[in-house]
């Protein structure tokens, strides 16, 4: 048995350093190489893509547009799904139901993005930054249901009528007991929502329209392989960024013993 | 004439097509401490919930201080529940449980917290209000239930099974001690159980409930003393039940062959001569002697076959013919397996218990 | 009749609570997709020519024609032995997390390999191609050593490509179902499978693997649906791998035949909901809630 144990430790951790780790090391490393190219040995330590970075227009625009647009699509989708969280718990043995609201979180992007594109094509509503937000939380919707009916599901249904059975009213039980019970749900519903969608390329990439967002920013840059050091610079800003945000809520959530991280 | 706390007049309860209470009637005065007492699946549960709100009755109705109660919220009910899981606010400390009625009744903070004082006290867990939930154990917990349930004053105080999770000697303890709480208090308690001993050790009156249909209701001793009919005996604890066939009948004694047995009783009903009857003898009832007596009623003589010990006394397994096998409650410990004796009761502890 | 009361106003509730996401989805998903289906069967021409008729011509040509075919069935091939890939590098993972650590650690680790999602899923696309490209640093490593002379290209822009950075990518979305699983399932059932005289092999095979069927229905989940959907990837590093994503994005943007785009699509959403049903009644995990 330790023999297995072994070996399957050493294969975890190999796998996660090479697999996962390494070519994000690799990024952040090479963002502060005095080279374009990706070589070795490095050429010499200097910030300079990071300045050449904050001088780009296109790159603040993008950043400001998809901070924006995660913005609303967080608190777009929080508003809808948190209600139907709820009644989707009470609805949980009805398949149609489930299924309603499921499909869009199972369906490729690719479709959302492509129904999306051609149905406001069709009513002529014109690509740009609402109609991303519009697409994106089409996605979130059944994202932030999946996380708070989760949650609402191993809730004791005794605390309710516990509530209520010392006077509380439905309203005063919602805020007093099952609100705080929920609430850190609630903010990690938030916080993957705005990942999600600050992150997302494959839907905005059909509706965005002439808009720009920080992977559209990406992906163009892409293109250009003279912007290469300057995309490892946008890429270790968002890690880091992005790693310490993700960090900082999930030992959050252990410390607090909320069970499994992020997706439940 | 004591006032009738709560009432359940004809009540029903379907669950899709399944029934699970059937004609429920019942009455619970004042001060009184019922016990719903009944196995798993019986509908104990249910007819609390009902009772607290939690359910409506597909039939019936509900009357808390003669006032009708259908359609009314738990919130609006003078009645409060101890969970039979306590159903504990987590994210609260014990000051807070306790304290979330009166809170939600927006009393003020002297009141709320003179008040959480004299429950605590009264439940001694006046140490532990700064505690997390978490860091209580299973028997503080449960006074944290009650404390939480009582500080409301409730007109009616339901509990569900409460001292299930307890150990043996905690829960004997705590039956005493919420028997005190309650005498005490003066208050109208339902308590649900399917613990005999418990039942017996608590109420004032006892209902019986087996697949939704009340069975008996009376004080405990009378219906321990003289159950309604096999179940109701059986249930209350251990019982020797025998068939007879009735031979004469004169005012309210009569006579009885038991296959090869004499028994003479005193009826309740009226018997006819030749009726099959089914009678009972508690155990505890039966003496053993070790000279036959003159006469041959209520007498049987047999061998021990099976000694249980158990501590303070003993169960004795008695055969008295080939089928006919009696269980006798001793207090002497030298009894032999093997061992012939005489087994004698009274003609008043023969209770005749129909079908 | 209070029950009625009682019952309706519970039902009116929960209506009104999912009114708005149903509402929204109605409009802003469903709605869409029945626009896609209706395009899927009207006659279309390059450069956004439609005509509004009724046809079956899109999906006649779509599951006949040789180059749509060959991409679809390649695009269900390579999904699927991506998800094999994955499986086979995220199960012993998850076994050893759930199993072989104590407490939270599992936890903790599945979080550590949960943050590098974070960086964007463009740019770690972006690192593997500096990583396995021509110039890139396997490359440049490997000539440096003096193990090859001419930088080898089999890694980059290739199937193989892609199959290293959807592992990268989907690793995690592995790994967790399949933690989760595998350690819901209660220690006694080891202690019983091994008392009743089985041994570590046999155990694996009749009780964990068979257990853990749920998580790995949703890993596949995870995993093969994307796959199906994906451009970007084969787009930056599968080099001439010519994926259905890629057939979708060119018909719509490039092409403009919309009718036959969206009868592209319909059909990969088809295939995708018939596979997965497949799966699911295979694995025997009944799409009730987790």
């Amino acid at each position: 048995m330790s023999a297995i144990k072994v070996f399957l430790k050493v294969f975890t951790s190999t796998t996660i350093l090479l697999l996962i780790y390494f070519p994000i090391a690799l990024v952040i490393l090479f963002s502060l190489n005095d080279s374009i190219y990706f070589i070795f040995p490095f050429k010499g330590f200097t910030l300079k893509w990071y300045l050449k970075l904050l001088e780009d227009p296109s790159f603040l625009k993008s950043i400001f547009n998809s901070v924006i647009i995660a913005l609303a699509v967080s608190a777009g989708s929080l508003s809808i799904g948190i209600p139907a969280s709820f009644a989707f718990v009470r609805l949980r043995r009805n398949t149609l139901f489930i299924g309603f609201i499921m499909i869009p979180f199972i369906i490729p992007w690719l479709v959302i993005g492509v129904a999306s594109l051609v149905f406001f094509y069709t009513i002529g509503i014109p690509l740009s930054i609402l109609t991303v937000i519009l697409s994106h939380i089409v996605y979130s919707i059944p994202l932030v249901v999946l996380i708070i009916a989760t949650r609402l599901i191993s809730l004791n249904p005794n605390y309710e009528k516990a509530s209520m059975d010392l006077g509380a009213n439905q309203i005063q039980t919602f805020i007093n007991i099952t609100f705080p019970l929920i609430y850190p749900s609630i903010a990690v519903s938030a916080l993957i929502t705005f990942l999600w969608s600050f992150d997302n390329f494959v839907i905005t990439f059909f509706t965005i329209g002439s808009d720009i967002t920080f992977p559209i920013w990406v992906w163009g840059s892409l293109r250009h392989p003279t912007n290469v050091p300057v995309i490892t610079a946008a890429s270790s800003i968002v890690i880091v960024v992005g790693s310490l945000i993700v960090y900082l809520m999930e030992t959050y959530r252990i410390r607090r013993g909320l069970g499994v991280p992020l997706i439940i | 004439m004591s006032r009738i706390s709560l009432e359940l007049v004809n009540l029903y309860k379907y669950y899709g097509k399944i029934l699970a209470l059937e004609n429920i009637n019942l009455k619970v005065e004042k001060g009184e401490l019922l016990t719903i007492l009944g196995p798993s699946g019986s509908g104990k549960s249910t007819l609390l919930k009902i009772i607290g709100g939690f359910e409506e009755p597909t039939r019936g109705e509900v009357y808390i201080n003669g006032e009708l109660m259908n359609g009314v919220p738990p919130y609006r009910r003078p009645t409060s529940m101890v969970f039979q899981d306590l159903a504990l606010f987590p994210h609260l400390d014990v000051f807070n449980n306790i304290a979330y009625g009166l809170k939600i009744r927006k009393k003020p903070l002297n009141e709320i917290r003179s008040k959480v004082r004299e429950v605590a006290e009264l439940l001694r867990i006046e140490e532990l209000l700064d505690r997390k939930i978490t860091q209580l154990s299973g028997g503080q917990q449960q006074r944290v239930a009650l404390a939480r349930s009582l500080i409301i004053e409730p007109e009616i105080l339901l509990l569900d099974e409460p001292l299930g999770p307890l150990d043996v000697k905690l829960r004997k303890e705590m039956q005493l001690e919420l028997r005190r709480i309650q005498r005490k208090l003066n208050s109208t308690w339902v308590y649900v159980t399917h613990d005999h001993e418990e039942a017996i050790v608590m109420s004032d009156k006892v209902a019986i409930l087996n697949s939704g249909n009340i069975i008996d209701v009376g004080t405990i001793r009378e219906i321990y003393e003289r159950p309604k009919n096999r179940f109701v005996a059986e249930f209350l604890g251990e019982t020797n039940i025998i068939e007879c066939i009735v031979d004469s009948v004169e005012d309210n004694v009569f006579t009885a062959f038991c296959g090869n047995l004499e028994i003479e009783g005193e009826a309740s009903r009226k018997l006819e001569k030749g009726e099959k009857i089914q009678v009972m003898i508690r155990p505890e009832k039966i003496r053993i002697i070790h000279h036959p007596p003159p006469d041959n009623k209520n007498i049987a003589s047999g061998k021990i076959i099976e000694i249980i010990y158990k501590g303070a006394y003993s169960d004795l397994k008695i055969e008295v013919d080939d089928s006919k096998i009696f269980t006798v409650k001793t207090f002497e410990p030298t009894y032999q397996v093997g061992e012939g004796v005489f087994i004698k009761w009274d003609s008043r502890d023969v209770i005749v218990i129909s079908g | 009749m209070n029950l009625k009361k009682i019952m309706g106003r519970k039902l009116s509730i929960t209506l009104l609570y999912s009114l708005p996401a149903v509402a929204y989805l109605v409009l802003f998903f469903y709605i869409p997709l029945i626009t896609i289906i209706i395009y899927s069967f009207w006659h279309g021409e390059p450069l956004y020519h439609i005509t509004r008729i009724f046809t079956l011509e899109n999906y006649v040509r779509f599951f006949t024609e040789e180059l749509s075919q060959n991409v679809f069935i390649l695009t269900n091939l390579i999904s699927i032995a991506t998800f094999l890939v994955i499986l086979l590098v995220a199960y012993p993972i998850a076994y050893f997390l759930a199993r072989m650590t104590r407490g939270d650690t599992g936890l903790k680790i599945i979080l550590l390999i949960l943050i590098p999602l974070e960086m964007n899923y463009l740019i770690r696309i972006f690192a593997w191609r500096n990583i396995l490209g021509e110039n890139g640093l396997l490359n440049n490593l490997l000539m440096t050593l003096g193990l090859v002379e001419q930088p080898i290209i089999i890694f980059f822009h290739s199937l193989y490509a892609i199959i290293i950075v959807v592992l990268h990518n989907a690793l995690p979305y592995a790994i967790i179902p399949l933690y989760i699983t595998i350690r819901s399932i209660p220690e006694s059932l080891y202690q019983a499978a091994m008392d009743l005289g089985s041994n570590r092999l046999s155990v694996f095979f009749r009780v964990t693997l068979p257990l853990s069927m749920p998580g790995i229905a949703i890993a596949f989940l995870f995993i093969y649906v994307p796959m199906m959907g994906e451009f970007a990837i084969p787009a930056l590093v599968g080099g001439k791998t010519y994926m259905l994503g890629n057939f979708i994005v060119r018909q719509y943007l490039t092409i403009g035949n919309w009718p036959y785009a969206s009868a592209s699509t319909m059909s990969l959403v088809l295939i995708t909901l018939i596979v997965m049903f497949i799966v699911f009644k295979f694995l025997g995990v009944r799409r009730l809630y987790e």
